[in-house]
């Protein structure tokens, strides 16, 4: 009972947005890079998708050990799982879209 | 295949632009239409109040001496009785619910709820007729991914090719990128709480369905504070510091065990 309420308490939910939030930005931003980079290399098919993942995974390593400093749980509610997992949709729509532009620019227009 | 520079000039750019335009005029009329969240009325507090009370005093007993606690139970089990606590008095012998549809704050919530949806679907619809109707009939753009021959029919919508891959696409398809992608942008210039979310919105419309006609139930409290009170009356009350300096004594060795008081 104490335990749940600890828990309940444990974090103060600004700052828990907040660092969401960041996130985020963090996120948006790299997949515009990302996207950029995958469009003017012209990568196609499931090579632009491999190239996102390996990209996403060492993003997420990065948060994790530098921005995190290895204690993503002190930061986060549900520590790894919320860095890596659950923006990845959304961050990849956000590629695609970048990836689409910038491919389209450099390759099919005159 | 090639594309003539003029479409990406007159057509990419300017799907683009005026999507982030919109979202962004949407987000600010959401804040002017909104009103400042309607004040809640004292005895609504109070109510609630209340019910947290009970439900503190049943988690902390605990920390409370035995007669300490006997006191408080007596005192809120009575007033939830005779329900001192709620908000309308004849609702008691009624037992029935307020009816949610009579009560007006609840009409001015339900109000800028579905003005906010408006807001959601409004924008959408126009954009997409526009630019259903503006940039019809030609190749926009090519996906770089492969996409499965269901979809050529929806994103190939104007032309009449049929051997044509399925990368290239049709302007609509690139309405549908951007809306989902666009996402992350909003959230870069507006802040995490944006209104300029056109796909919230469309979860939004599928739940509402699901959900019924009463988003907000009316709880009845008469009968939560009922069965408070029978919660309350049936803890079995154990004040952690009894016999606490006999504990403390028995942990540094100068007596040997905890003798059981009489006052228990």
């Amino acid at each position: 009972m104490a335990d749940a309420q600890a828990e309940m308490f444990k974090y103060f939910e600004p700052t828990v947005q907040w660092n969401n939030l960041q996130l985020s930005n963090i996120h948006t931003l790299a997949s515009w890079g990302i996207g950029t980079a995958a469009g003017v290399l012209g990568l196609t098919g499931w090579n632009g998708f491999i190239f996102f993942l390996l990209n996403w995974v060492f993003l997420s390593t990065l948060v994790f050990f530098v921005k995190c400093q290895g204690k993503p749980a002190v930061f986060f509610k549900s520590s790894a799982m919320d860095i890596a997992v659950t923006p990845i949709m959304n961050t990849m729509l956000s590629y695609v879209l970048v990836w689409t532009l910038m491919h389209a620019l450099v390759y099919i227009y005159d | 295949m090639f594309l003539d520079p003029a479409i990406r000039d007159w057509v990419l750019f300017p799907i683009t632009i005026i999507m982030v335009l919109v979202g962004v005029f949407r987000h600010q009329l959401t804040i002017l239409m909104t009103g400042d969240p309607p004040k809640p009325e004292l005895k609504d507090i109070r109510q609630g109040k209340a019910l947290i009370r009970g439900q503190l005093l049943a988690q902390n007993n605990a920390y409370l001496p035995t007669s300490a606690f006997i006191e408080r139970k007596k005192y809120l089990c009575q007033a939830f009785e005779d329900g001192v606590y709620l908000k309308n008095k004849v609702s008691k012998d009624d037992g029935g619910l307020v009816n949610p549809m009579a009560d007006p704050k609840n009409m001015e919530v339900m109000m800028d709820g579905m003005k906010k949806q408006m807001m959601g679907i409004v924008p959408q619809t126009l954009i997409m007729g526009w630019i259903q109707f503006f940039f019809s009939g030609f190749i926009l753009i090519k996906l770089p991914f492969p996409l499965g021959l269901r979809f050529k029919q929806m994103l190939q919508s104007g032309i009449m090719t049929p051997n044509m891959d399925v990368k290239w696409v049709s302007s609509l398809s690139w309405y549908f990128l951007n809306l989902f992608g666009l996402r992350g942008v909003f959230s870069l210039i507006l802040g995490g709480e944006n209104a300029a979310d056109g796909t919230r919105d469309m979860t939004a419309m599928s739940t509402m369905g699901a959900m019924g006609q009463q988003p907000g139930q009316p709880q009845d409290f008469n009968k939560q504070f009922l069965g408070m009170k029978d919660t309350l009356s049936i803890i079995y009350h154990e004040w952690d510091l009894d016999n606490i300096e006999q504990r403390v004594l028995v942990k540094y060795g100068k007596q040997t065990r905890v003798f059981k008081s009489a006052r228990k």
